[in-house]
């Protein structure tokens, strides 16, 4: 399985930092990524009121931390941030962590389903040299 | 007034950039953002906007061109964009504060006898100004753009368009691999070696990481796909506002366009039934890359036709 969702208990890194890596500030956007997320990632509303973020390891094994955000006049959740749990001091690859980006969209598209499929992410990838596309 | 030259910014572009574009860059602060631009010559003033991911760059070969003609020529970079300010949040943009940022600009300098040169989101933009300011408006040149809520072909498929800017895609893709810099701007000229050799490491320079990427991935979301999308009102009234108005036009399209079709000229002729056009060069969306000697040739001819009897 390329994408485990797994919780803070999981967590293999020791002594990690964050390391910022994206956001998404409009999950409704388009319609169904937002309920995809909160289906995959179990999320309730006390998520909104302080509950733990969400955490998922990819086939790398390297793990991320999905914040999820709220934003006034929109439903829960408004947007994410995902941060890379990086040991302490050591350096960030960001190929590696592009390449682990790439496999949770292949990850979450199916997923959002309906018109999102992993064939048009996989050709739009491919148009723009994704590498692992 | 606000309005200087930023030793710091416009020094920092490398030779290569430089050695294409050798205009003093001017900075002037609007709506609280810094907002670079060129403004070369003198004579009546010729207004070039550029749409998205560009920057004044890509007029580099009209504004000596137009500046020869005897006009002043003024090309901004649309805040989040080229040398001017990088808002960070995605709230902070929309097309209401695009239009209002430059219509500060155009106050700010006092110009009139404006002709405005636009170009994808530099349409709506520059349109949605001369039509709230038409006693300084002279004319309207409208290339590769839209004036109306209704998407085309292009931006309604979920492949590649719409696929790129969904949510969590959206900034993987345009903010952490920079996709319409580094493959987009490519796909969509025609003369590609040329493009790579001259004009990347321009667009590539100024969109250097994440957080400089951020508009490139927020203007398509503004397009409107439904009646009720954030900027459809706005493209609502600036269709049924342009119909009205009497403005000379010259319509100019590239025949290898495909995010705006030959419809799109032809939605622009029925809008604009007095308009001059379309004439068809050959450009892809980014046609100034393309066929810039071919282009102003049609602005000043257009210009001229407008100005004689009033030139001595």
């Amino acid at each position: 399985m390329s994408i485990e969702i797994i919780t803070a208990a999981d967590i293999r890194a020791e002594k990690y930092r964050r390391v910022f890596v994206m956001v998404e500030e409009r999950l409704g956007h388009y319609a169904g990524f937002r309920e995809a997320l909160i289906e995959a990632f179990g999320l309730t509303a006390a998520h909104a009121d302080g509950g733990p973020p969400g955490y998922f390891r990819a086939a790398s094994g390297r793990e991320y931390e999905v914040v999820f955000t709220s934003r006034s006049g929109q439903r829960f959740p408004s947007g994410l941030e995902i941060q890379a749990l990086i040991p302490r001091f050591d350096p960030v690859d960001p190929e590696a962590t592009d390449e682990d980006m790439w496999r949770f969209l292949e990850w979450l598209i199916p997923r959002v389903g309906g018109e999102w499929t992993l064939e048009a992410l996989q050709a739009t990838g491919k148009v723009y040299k994704i590498p692992w596309a | 007034m606000t309005m200087s030259t930023d030793s710091t910014l416009a020094s920092g572009l490398p030779s290569e950039v430089r050695r294409h574009f050798p205009f003093a860059s001017r900075f002037m602060r609007v709506n609280g953002y810094r907002m670079h631009f060129v403004d070369e010559g003198e004579g009546d003033p010729v207004l070039l906007l550029h749409g998205n991911p560009t920057w004044s760059f890509l007029y580099r070969k009209f504004i000596p061109r137009i500046v020869a003609a005897g006009y002043r020529v003024i090309a901004p970079d649309h805040i989040g964009f080229g040398l001017s300010s990088r808002p960070a949040r995605e709230h902070d943009f929309s097309l209401e504060n695009h239009i209002s940022n430059l219509e500060e600009f155009i106050r700010r300098l006092g110009l009139q006898r404006i002709t405005v040169v636009c170009q994808d989101w530099g349409g709506p933009i520059g349109l949605a100004c001369a039509v709230l300011n038409p006693a300084a408006f002279k004319s309207i040149v409208v290339m590769n753009t839209w004036a109306w809520p209704e998407p085309t072909s292009f931006h309604s498929g979920v492949f590649p368009w719409r696929m790129m800017h969904a949510p969590v895609v959206g900034p993987f893709l345009f903010q952490r691999r920079n996709i319409l810099v580094e493959r987009g701007l490519y796909l969509s000229v025609v003369h590609r070696e040329r493009f790579l050799e001259e004009a990347l490491p321009a667009y590539r320079f100024v969109m250097p990481d994440y957080d400089s990427r951020l508009l490139t991935r927020v203007f398509p979301r503004l397009i409107p796909l439904r009646p009720d999308d954030r900027s459809a009102a706005t493209m609502r009234w600036l269709e049924q506002s342009l119909h009205s108005m009497n403005i000379p036009a010259l319509i100019v399209w590239g025949k290898e366009e495909i995010v705006f079709p030959a419809e799109c000229a032809q939605r622009f002729k029925t809008l604009l039934p007095h308009a001059k056009g379309p004439l068809w060069v050959t450009g892809s969306h980014f046609l100034q890359e393309d066929s810039p000697e071919e282009i102003c040739g049609h602005i000043l001819d257009f210009l001229d036709g407008q100005d004689r009897g009033r030139k001595p």
